[in-house]
């Protein structure tokens, strides 16, 4: 993880696909800059270098998941895309399992070596102290046996180059104590060569690989194919099948086109959660609920979300998603494989729902 | 060398104990039950943090039962369903089981689902 470079460095674009933005500086006097300039805006272009390979795995409920580590970082710090499966948003679990396996950078001893410390010394020092206790019983032992001063003498040296062993030995412990949190089950981490096994993949949930794919150019990965394997063989499927993928994904790209950072909202019972700029920069402002125009819900329904929204202090928003054709034209299009035209038979409107309280709300 | 289990959300929620909860223990277990064409696993462990919470369960461990959820797909978990899981998945004397829900967005996200009514935990 590159420290110490500033987020706005770090999360310079919001999306894959960035702007020419390296142009050569233009002299307008000049017209060799004006040649040099439009030779190099003919020959820039912004597509990736290198598509991102991504895996499908599962049957009903398809996991879409990117695996080398380049890749995720790259989705992750433009447009903050996906989750790593065993870390809050970013995948971070390779440097976590690195610091607490193999803590041999200076800087990381320092910070986990900190708080164990004090917890080695204490047993270190008990240990000592139950020898010294032991040396000494055994020296009362010898008095009481009445030795000679010379014999006594003998044994107390004995003693202390006996504890000084020991302390010696204790300190070269110390330094290995890492072994000591080393646990079974962490084996399965190494490989041959002693490094550890990146086990962890980022996830894309399925509107982000949409976008990714549909909307831009960046996963390498069929639209056609994509769509099959979400939503089920084209020439067979029945309008309710797409319509679940369809309205999410109509609501996602509305805001990811709006410029909007989008992730998923399942920790605050919603279906997105809306960044102005993404997780490093603020909390998240707006939770988005997706619905169907003819949705109908009772009451509880509408408050229990809006309590849960309320209580993280952000705000409700319901984005109605209408259809303006026929299920049958949608079918047709699906099955033609032009999506680009199912999407845009669907219009979102929005409202945003905020419980009002008498005696706060005066003002 | 990976540990080999061909369902993938069992894997994922047993590495997800193993290698980022770090739990100790954790055993897949062998026994199985078909449900609406999905294979429920449980898998067995320790919590590392040993707080109030685990000494509440007779057994010290938890029971976990790895399900699937899908942003535009029905679930398939019902009543009758952990009914089943209680029933022939457990030891009778286990009390709880904690769903481990995961999610087409990479996160997994843990629940206790309690054996009828259970007194509510103070709140400290």
């Amino acid at each position: 993880m590159a420290k110490g470079r500033p987020n706005s460095k770090r999360y310079k674009y919001p999306l894959p696909i960035h702007p020419i933005d390296d142009l050569p500086q233009l002299y307008p006097h000049n017209p060799i800059s004006w040649i040099y300039w439009t030779y190099c805006y003919v020959k820039k272009v912004n597509a990736l270098e290198r598509k991102i390979k991504v895996e499908l795995t599962g049957k009903k409920y398809v996991h879409i998941l990117v695996k080398d580590n380049n890749d995720m970082l790259y989705l992750w710090e433009n447009g903050f895309f996906g989750t790593g499966q065993f870390s809050r948003s970013e995948p971070t679990w390779l440097n976590r399992a690195t610091n607490r396996l193999l803590p041999n950078d200076e800087d990381k001893k320092n910070q986990v070596a900190l708080e164990k410390v004090t917890q080695i010394r204490r047993s270190q020092r008990a240990e000592f102290k139950k020898e010294r206790e032991k040396m000494e019983a055994q020296l009362l032992e010898l008095r009481k046996q009445g030795c000679t001063a010379e014999e006594e003498q003998e044994f107390i040296e004995k003693e202390r180059e006996t504890l000084r062993e020991l302390r010696s030995k204790e300190l070269l412990l110390s330094s290995i104590d890492n072994e000591l949190k080393f646990r079974y089950e962490d084996n399965e981490l190494f490989d041959d060569m002693g490094n550890i096994i990146q086990l962890e993949s980022l996830e894309l949930l399925p509107v982000e690989a949409i976008f990714l794919t549909f909307a831009l150019p960046v996963l390498e990965i069929e639209t056609d194919h994509l769509f099959r394997r979400l939503a089920g063989d084209p020439k067979n499927v029945n309008y309710k099948d797409i319509y679940g993928l369809i309205k999410k994904y109509v609501a996602y790209h509305h805001y990811r086109s709006h410029g909007w950072c989008v992730r998923s909202g399942i920790k605050f019972g919603c279906d997105y959660i809306l960044y102005q700029r993404g997780p490093p920069f603020h909390h998240a402002e707006f939770c988005v609920m997706v619905l169907d125009s003819e949705e109908k819900h009772d009451y509880t329904w509408f408050s229990s979300i809006a309590r849960v929204v309320g209580g993280v202090k952000k705000t409700f928003v319901l984005c109605y998603i209408e259809r303006l054709i026929s299920e049958q034209d949608i079918l047709k299009l699906w099955r033609n494989g032009q999506y680009h035209k199912v999407f845009s038979s669907f219009k979102t409107s929005e409202i945003i729902y905020k419980r009002w309280i008498s005696g706060k709300n005066r003002d | 060398m990976e540990i080999e289990v061909e369902n993938e959300t069992l894997k994922l929620v047993r590495n997800n104990l193993v290698h980022n909860l770090l739990w100790k223990e954790v055993e897949i277990c062998d026994e199985t039950i078909s449900f609406e064409g999905e294979v429920l696993q449980l898998i067995v462990g320790r919590p590392v943090h040993d707080g109030e919470d685990i000494h509440e369960t007779k057994v010290g461990k938890e029971y976990v039962l790895p399900v699937e959820m899908s942003q535009y797909q029905d679930g398939y978990l019902t009543l009758e369903c952990i009914d089943q899981v209680f029933s022939k998945l457990c030891p009778s004397e286990v009390e709880r089981i904690i769903l481990a829900i995961a999610n087409d967005d990479g996160t997994v996200v843990f629940y206790y689902i309690y054996k009828g009514l259970h007194k509510p935990r103070k709140n400290n």
